[in-house]
């Protein structure tokens, strides 16, 4: 072998080497909004035990926002390694439009790719002064009730639904009934954030409205971060099951070769570990354990799914948050 | 490692408050005064036309008048409550019922104000998203343009237009041009990138020919800087030169070696920049062009192979009497064929664009066609220095000859800016640009260059039936001196005004040489 030629193998290998043996990787996870402080402790865990494991460090940067708006992000190139987002139809959209990941994507981790579970409660002020109990309360005249835009917003559509499958057994399925239920609701909506944090912040901090509707483990949280002197979690007779799924977005984890890092953050989710910080911050964990372990924080609920009231998301979202759809109808400029 | 959300968002987004419950009159002035509005005008109505300092300044003057109105209804309704019974003891005093319907009245617009300001929170938030997210659109002096919030898709249009005046002076040339305007260049010029990793450029050119042709037509794919794809139309990498835009140019036409060399050519190549861009490379394969020429079509199967290195081996040194040197050599190599009736050869001309060298009719070329061409320049303050040689070999037929020959050119100049600006290859931007009312001028820069270009003594070999030139009407050598005076109005206008004298050997019957030819140019020049 020539100087020459050793020298070149030297290079190659070197090259090599730096390339296979990186210290670090970057991964990003695009989520919905009010997860920041789940997350921010789950990535603490998956990084600690993804060292120990393979010793190599990793970052996983955050983004949040709207889940249909960060969807949206992503088909437009925003660079997600992993999606959390509130909704199936959200990552549909992703695989649909963006061609990102399979169109099966859903049957490639447990409980149809939902590592948790939440619902939707209301929020009041301390005593509860405009006395709402239930969805018929939120209804009336006068009161001011805060949500996010169901446009953007995955908790909002949760929100919607659940008004509408309250309506929609209040009625006896009376579809115009129901309409009229949920039209006379949303236009005691005097302001639509475009994500359920931003939606908590105009009910918390700029004090508006009379009620807010969220995320069963954002009012949780609240009520935890603010004290229990301040506001009060109201359980609505009926509400729906609201399943989070994850998804790895196949293209971007290829192109960035951060597949196998992506693939465990996600299946570090069922782990117990990650399913007890999915109780302690207020999100419903699926595992046996953790669920039986937190199981005295949630409160009882009478849930519905999408699929049983809906059809499913895709005929949820085409009938009532496409353009034209119910909620267009619903809330078109001027009917508030 | 994680990337925390900072605690300041999460306290921020969590924020301890304690709602509004009984309100003072003196503390709710300013809500009230904010909170009145919304009697003004609709509350949703209000959000959307609360776009202006000046909407809003208006409103705050009504709602300073209506609140003084209100707390002096509020006084009077205190004042006019029964006062406390002197015996047997004093009743609590409680509220009247006007002042709880003012109370009430008060939140309710309390609400209504805090709805408003949250609503042009929403949508000065959505509004710099959406500034964030917008296209810019550009106009300055790099011409008009838009692009992306990142940057990554641009489009920009720009332009040269050459309008040049030609005097000859004195010209016994053999078949005179006339004295002549003409339009030497109009060539829009439309290029962009298609996000990080594509770009393109389309430049048609209307102007000489009086035709519309396609100049430069060619798509970019940029994997990083040192790898880069080129694939289209575009100038071949060879003339040193030929590579400077004509825009830049110091001199109204190029000189002698950019007439053996290729001009644009279709093709492919790669290119980059390396070693810290202290070396650009290129190198490509084109349908191979005759000697100064462009074409679009391809009139034989054989293909040139072009390669250019140059390199600014002293870019990043602190010494600034090297760093502006820039030396290189390009080579083009390929096997190309003619026919009698389309020789695929070239004529040679003078500055004045007149003919001094013309291969025979019925000569074409027949096999081998080789380029090489070192090529240097130095600039350095307002002085610039550019050198270039080049030799271009051919296989020729005609006839029953047969011959390899070889031309060779060269050029040589020197350009200095009498108003201090640093000179270089691309654009200078005058430092006081032309302003009559500020008594400002631009930037002069004078030049003077000599070249030359030397035919084979083998063209003109043989009888009059095979030999390949005709020495009594092609130059054997022509030599030129040119010097040129350019005003840089600014850095998009440009006035040149250039001489040339240049001198032959040979070209003429009986031995004798073709007259001097003399000519004055001058351009007006907007580049942009």
């Amino acid at each position: 072998m020539t100087s020459l030629t050793r020298l070149l193998a030297a290079a190659v290998f070197g090259v090599l080497a730096s390339t296979t043996v990186a210290a670090e990787i970057i991964i990003t996870n695009v989520s919905y909004d009010p997860t920041r402080e789940l997350y921010q402790e789950v990535n603490a865990a998956f990084a600690k035990q993804w060292e120990a494991k393979t010793g190599q460090r990793v970052t996983i940067k955050q983004s949040h926002g709207g889940s249909g708006k960060q969807a949206r992000s992503v088909i437009d190139g925003l660079d997600a390694d992993v999606v959390t987002l509130a909704l199936a139809y959200d990552i549909d959209e992703i695989a649909a439009r963006g061609r990102l990941l399979p169109k099966e994507w859903q049957k490639r981790l447990p409980n149809n790719s939902a590592p948790y579970t939440s619902t939707i409660v209301f929020l009041v002020r301390k005593g509860n002064p405009k006395k709402i109990w239930d969805w018929d309360d939120a209804a009336r005249a006068g009161i001011a009730v805060i949500t996010p835009n169901p446009k953007t917003s995955g908790g909002a559509r949760w929100n919607y639904l659940a008004a509408w499958a309250y309506a929609l057994k209040k009625f006896d399925a009376d579809e115009g009934k129901t309409k009229e239920f949920v039209t006379r609701l949303f236009r005691n909506v005097p302001v639509l954030d475009s994500g359920a944090r931003g939606a908590t912040t105009t009910f918390i901090e700029r004090g508006i409205g009379d009620v807010l509707l969220t995320w069963e483990n954002e009012a949780f949280l609240v009520a935890k971060e603010l004290g229990p002197d301040k506001f009060e979690i109201v359980v609505p007779s009926l509400s729906i099951l609201a399943e989070p799924p994850v998804a790895l977005v196949d293209k971007v984890v290829d192109r960035r070769k951060t597949r196998p890092v992506a693939q465990a953050y996600l299946e570090f989710l069922y782990t117990e570990e990650a399913q007890d910080l999915i109780g302690q911050n207020f999100y419903r964990p699926i595992s046996a354990k953790a669920a039986a372990k937190y199981a005295a924080q949630f409160p009882k609920v009478n849930l519905v799914t999408v699929d049983e009231v809906f059809g499913g998301w895709q005929k949820a979202q085409k009938t009532h948050f496409a353009d034209g759809g119910q909620f267009d109808q619903i809330y078109a400029p001027g009917s508030r | 490692m994680i990337a925390p959300v900072a605690e300041a968002e999460r306290r921020a987004s969590m924020p301890s408050l304690s709602r509004s419950g009984a309100l003072s009159v003196g503390a709710l002035s300013l809500t009230l005064a904010l909170a009145l509005a919304c009697l003004l005008t609709p509350p949703f109505a209000l959000a959307e036309e609360l776009t202006s300092d000046r909407a809003l300044a208006d409103i705050v003057r009504a709602l300073e008048n209506r609140i003084r109105q209100l707390e002096e209804k509020l006084e009077r309704a205190t004042a006019a409550a029964p006062a406390p019974a002197p015996a047997p003891a004093p009743a609590p005093a409680t509220p009247s019922e006007t002042e709880d319907a003012l109370r009430n009245r008060v939140e309710e617009l309390d609400q209504q104000v805090r709805i408003v300001s949250r609503k042009l929170e929403l949508e000065q938030e959505a509004a710099a998203a959406r500034a964030k997210d917008a296209a810019i659109v550009q106009a300055n002096r790099e011409g008009f343009g838009l692009r992306s919030a990142d940057g990554t898709f641009r489009l920009r249009i720009g332009g040269t237009i050459h309008a040049d005046t030609r005097a000859y002076l004195d010209n016994d040339f053999p078949g005179p041009s006339p004295d002549t305007f003409v339009l030497r260049r109009v060539r829009p010029n439309l290029e962009g990138t298609v996000g990080e990793k594509f770009g393109f450029r389309i430049q048609p050119e209307l102007g000489s020919a009086g035709t519309m042709t396609l100049l430069d037509a060619h798509a970019d794919l940029n994997f990083t800087p040192a790898f880069r794809v080129r694939a289209g139309k575009f100038k071949a990498p060879v003339g040193l030169e030929r590579l400077q835009s004509p825009a830049d140019m110091p001199f109204v036409e190029r000189a002698f070696p950019t007439q053996l060399l290729p001009n644009r050519d279709n093709g492919v190549q790669l290119f980059g920049d390396v070693l810290d861009n202290r070396l650009s490379y290129a190198a490509g394969f084109f349908n191979g062009v005759r000697d100064g020429a462009s074409a679009d079509s391809d009139s034989s199967s054989g293909k040139d192979f072009n390669a250019r290195l140059f390199a600014h081996p002293f870019r990043n040194s602190d010494d600034d009497n090297l760093r502006s040197l820039g030396v290189g050599v390009s080579v083009t190599s390929g096997t190309q064929g003619g026919t009698v009736a389309n020789g695929n050869l070239s004529s040679y001309l003078t500055p004045g664009q007149q003919t001094f060298f013309a291969y025979s009719t019925g000569t074409f070329a027949a096999g081998g066609r080789h380029r090489i061409s070192p090529q240097f320049y130095y600039y350095r303050g307002p002085l610039g220095v550019m050198g270039e040689y080049a030799v271009s070999t051919h296989e020729v037929t005609r006839a029953t000859r047969h011959a390899e020959i070889t031309h060779r050119a060269w050029q040589l100049y020197a350009t200095y800016y009498l108003t201090g600006e640093d000179a270089s290859f691309g654009r200078v931007t005058p430092r006081q640009p032309f302003d009559s009312q500020r008594g400002t001028w631009g930037a002069f820069e004078v030049g003077l260059r000599i070249s030359q270009l030397a035919v084979d003594g083998a063209s003109f070999e043989g009888t009059p039936s095979n030999r390949f030139a005709d020495p009594d009407a092609s130059a054997r050598k022509a030599t030129d001196l040119g010097l040129v005076l350019n005003w840089h109005l600014n850095r998009n206008i440009r006035v040149q005004t250039n001489f040339d004298i240049t001198r032959f050997e040979g070209g003429a019957p009986r031995g004798g040489d073709l007259p001097d030819e003399k000519v004055l140019f001058s351009r007006f020049q907007a580049a942009f």
